[in-house]
């Protein structure tokens, strides 16, 4: 075989060009991923990317090897944020205004898409609560679901789409829950609202703002005087804030958002203790997250098994809260109303919490999720007892 | 391996035409077999020795039958062994399953077959190698000696997992000696790139709307949203299907090869008998030489001829997955065929030309409603929805919502459905200066960049032939 050059008939340059820049694209690229060193983390996307993996018989024969390989490709691969944000510009100009389950909104909002879950999911929650409600017979028991910005701030959504998903779920649950369960109800409190910066534009959390109107209208069905907007001084925390919906979507063209924490102009003391970490404090707050990526982790640092607030402050009452994110930026407001709260997580508590109700003697129980998570987290059901 | 991929792209196939062209001719097939050994053993590590076996045993029954080829008695007999064979290894790894279910249906029986994963590929080699088998048995083309020149016509990973199915004699002589120009690899490497962002530019991203739509319950379909949604698939199979044979024949290009082009714009069809002939033409090629012409073909009247043309379709649905939807699917096109032929055919000739357009896409598309669905009630509740009796309305937010954010998308697909694109690339390409081809050139290169984009964020790429 010997390689002969001849004339293309139709037009000479082009089959030549065409060659020549497909060798140089895909070999240049080539060149580029063995020789630029790997990353570690991606600050956009927010997350750990995937390192070259080990080598072994057993995950070359199963196919796992290829199959990580191929994720370590596309991770590692050169200039990939480039690539990202061309995929999404491609996408905008065709109309497209949904990504990985995020919306992009109007007024740089983006949302994160409701997908309702399996029919028989609402009444295995209920059932849970129920279950725990008879396990601690004690408690008081709140239940509040918060609506996420897609239903609260639905004329945010784009054209066409529907935010009543999250309300006509949220509705079922508070059909099966029985009278004994205290249903709060805070749309009504956010929905007026709604002209303030009451979620986050680019992450799927509430604002400071939101979680403390919130806050009023629970500490009212629980019968507590709530505090009020004068009694805080509001200080920005960060103002180059971009949240998980922005890593998650790829949109690029979305103005930050800022954090703002409410500092209580009261002076109050208290000592939070971080039981898996086997560690203490004395905020709620850590202001070192503000310099990282997850800027929302300032509010407990993230979410934890279980933690103990304890205050030395009058309030006889003691709460016990099972909880999402959403509690991490609600709980601060609650710290002067309560002798304790106890925090618990249930995607990363391994102990019992009826037990754990029960030694402690907790008064009151907070169930705080926004409706999503409710939605989709299995680990509500282990409320119903361990080992079932 | 998949040819839309970061890996193959970005590494397997620069290092392999690396080693291909600095490698001496006469080592040129053992680079390109090796390389092929190694695409088709990434993700399947096991079955590539299956595939190697297939290929070994009728390497050797093509020997066979070249010693014998003076006494038929023997050289039926080796051509049944190895019919037998290669059918054997295709039916116990893609169709036990589903026998082993229906006889225990029907004859309540309680068969159990391990459920082993389909090998990739294994539907189009199976009819490469009998295909090779038959021709040699026929005379028609001479036994391959050498083995690795066999081998490369079996395993050469551009068709290797998803066609086009190559007969033998196509190729037969460009396995031993084969030239490649500089403008020949250039046209092959264009062809790569088209075929690559038909792929992952038009079919994956039509596709998201076919899978909402199908995970919708078809019962809660508007009438607007249920033809969206197929039309949706229609055009995710059709671009998804042809992009990755223009890949396949590109790649040929680029190492030498002329491979049958698969798909000829097939939706500007007239009649459903044209259809087939423009969609996965070496399907049905294959059919036609293997089965419909042996049975008969239309030698022996119109009645026979029509129950050849149904055995043949009850076979192509059938290869198309072991499945009933496939079997009612195929069969049904070979009944608009029948018709076509007793009737149809010219009826429409005396109509104008848009009937034959409207006809032949409503058929076709109710035809992707059983391909698509693989139960046959759910299909049946999506044909209800696409004609107004799902009870819910002809359009609501949902479908608006699907159809806003998809109209620039379907344009363009039905546009690249139609020759135009082609033909006002021949414009461009007449004009026989620097200019003209730089033009072709940068649309290629900007093709292959933002294909690049959608892999590298690359959430939904499915694989569309496994079950073949």
């Amino acid at each position: 075989m010997k390689d002969v050059v001849i004339v293309n008939k139709a037009n000479p340059w082009e089959g030549p060009l065409v060659a020549l820049l497909l060798v140089a694209f895909t070999g240049g690229i080539l060149g580029w991923n063995l020789l630029a060193p790997d990353q570690s983390f991606s600050e956009a996307e927010n997350r750990s990317l995937k390192q070259l993996p080990m080598f072994s018989v057993h995950s070359l024969v199963t196919g796992k090897l290829a199959t990580e390989v191929e994720k370590y490709v596309a991770d590692q691969f050169a200039a990939r944020e480039f690539w990202v944000g061309l995929r999404s510009e491609v996408e905008s100009v065709l109309g497209k205004v949904e990504r990985h389950g995020v919306y992009l909104g109007r007024d740089g909002f983006l949302l994160q898409k409701f997908t309702p879950p399996a029919s028989g999911d609402a009444e295995a929650k209920a059932a849970a609560i129920h279950a725990f409600a008879d396990a601690v017979p004690s408690l008081r028991t709140y239940v509040m679901l918060v609506p996420t910005a897609q239903s609260v701030l639905a004329d945010k959504l784009p054209l066409y789409v529907s935010g009543s998903g999250e309300l006509v779920y949220r509705d079922e649950i508070r059909q099966l829950l029985d009278e004994r369960i205290a249903f709060v109800d805070v749309y009504p409190a956010l929905a007026a609202q709604r002209k303030q910066a009451i979620f986050y534009k680019t992450d799927h959390h509430w604002t400071t703002k939101g979680a403390f109107y919130a806050y009023q209208t629970l500490a009212r069905q629980m019968g507590l005087e709530p505090q009020n907007e004068e009694d805080f001084r509001i200080e920005t925390g960060s103002d180059a804030f971009y949240g998980s919906l922005y890593s998650k979507s790829g949109y690029r063209h979305v103005q930050p958002d800022s954090i703002e924490l409410y500092v209580p102009r009261a002076a109050q003391t208290y000592s939070v203790e971080f039981v898996d970490e086997q560690r203490q404090s004395h905020s709620l707050y850590e202001l070192d997250q503000l310099k990282r990526k997850d800027k929302y982790a300032v509010f407990l640092g993230g979410n934890h098994g279980l933690l103990h607030i304890r205050s030395d402050n009058q309030a006889k009452r003691k709460l016990l809260v099972v909880k999402d994110s959403y509690a991490n930026s609600l709980l601060p407001f609650l710290v002067p109303h309560f002798a304790e709260i106890a925090v618990v997580d249930l995607r990363y508590y391994e102990g019992d919490v009826s037990r754990l109700a029960r030694e402690q003697q907790y008064s009151d129980m907070l169930l705080l999720y926004n409706v999503q998570t409710f939605a989709e987290d299995p680990s509500i059901l282990a409320l119903a007892g361990q080992g079932q | 391996m998949v040819f839309s991929s970061l890996l193959f792209f970005f590494y397997f196939l620069p290092l392999t035409l690396l080693l291909y062209y600095i490698a001496p001719a006469r080592l040129k097939n053992a680079v390109l077999f090796a390389a092929s050994l190694v695409f088709y053993a990434w993700g399947e590590p096991v079955y590539v020795f299956l595939m190697l076996a297939s290929t070994a045993f009728d390497y050797a029954n093509g020997l066979l039958l070249d010693k014998f080829r003076e006494r038929r008695g023997v050289a039926r007999a080796i051509l049944l062994f190895s019919l037998a064979g290669s059918l054997g290894v295709l039916g116990f790894f893609k169709y036990a399953g589903f026998v082993a279910d229906n006889l225990n249906q029907w004859l309540g029986l309680s068969l159990s077959v391990p459920e082993l994963p389909l090998p990739v590929g294994i539907s189009f080699y199976t009819f490469q190698t009998m295909s090779y088998i038959v021709d040699v048995y026929r005379g028609k083309v001479a036994a391959q000696k050498n083995m690795l020149s066999f081998g490369l016509y079996v395993a050469m990973f551009p068709q290797l997992v998803a066609g086009p199915i190559i007969q033998y004699g196509e190729i037969a002589r460009q396995l031993v000696a084969r030239t490649v120009t500089f403008g020949q690899f250039g046209e092959g490497a264009a062809l790569l790139v088209r075929g690559l962002a038909k792929k992952v530019l038009l079919a994956n991203n039509i596709g998201l709307l076919w899978s909402d739509v199908k995970a919708t319950p078809p019962d809660e379909l508007t009438t607007f949203l249920a033809w969206l949604g197929i039309v949706a698939f229609a055009f995710q199979i059709y671009f998804d299907f042809s992009g990755y044979s223009d890949m396949a024949r590109g790649l040929g290009k680029m190492f030498g090869f002329d491979f049958m082009g698969n798909f000829r714009y097939p939706y500007m069809s007239k009649s459903i008998s044209e259809f087939w002939r423009r969609w996965h033409i070496s399907l049905g090629s294959w059919f036609r030489e293997y089965v419909y012409i042996p049975l008969g073909g239309n030698r022996a009247g119109l009645l026979r001829q029509s129950a050849n043309l149904l055995a043949v379709w009850f076979l192509t649905g059938l290869w198309h997955g072991a499945s009933w939807n496939f079997v009612i699917w195929g069969v049904y096109f070979g009944l608009f065929i029948i018709l076509e032929k007793w009737l149809l055919l010219r009826l429409l000739q005396k109509v104008h030309a848009a009937v034959g357009y409207v006809y032949t896409l409503v058929v076709v598309l109710i035809g992707w409603v059983f391909f698509e669905c693989a139960s046959l009630p759910v299909a049946w509740q999506f044909l209800r929805a696409m004609f107004g009796f799902a009870g819910q309305g002809f359009m609501d937010n949902q479908a608006l919502y699907y159809w806003s954010t998809n109209w620039l998308l379907l344009l363009v697909l039905a546009i690249c459905s139609t020759p135009l694109p082609e033909k006002a690339a021949a414009l461009l390409r007449d004009r026989r200066h620097l200019l003209g081809g730089a033009v072709a050139a940068a649309v290629h290169i900007g093709l292959l960049l933002l294909s690049t984009a959608f892999l590298v964020d690359e959430t939904y790429n499915p694989f569309l032939y496994f079950r073949f």
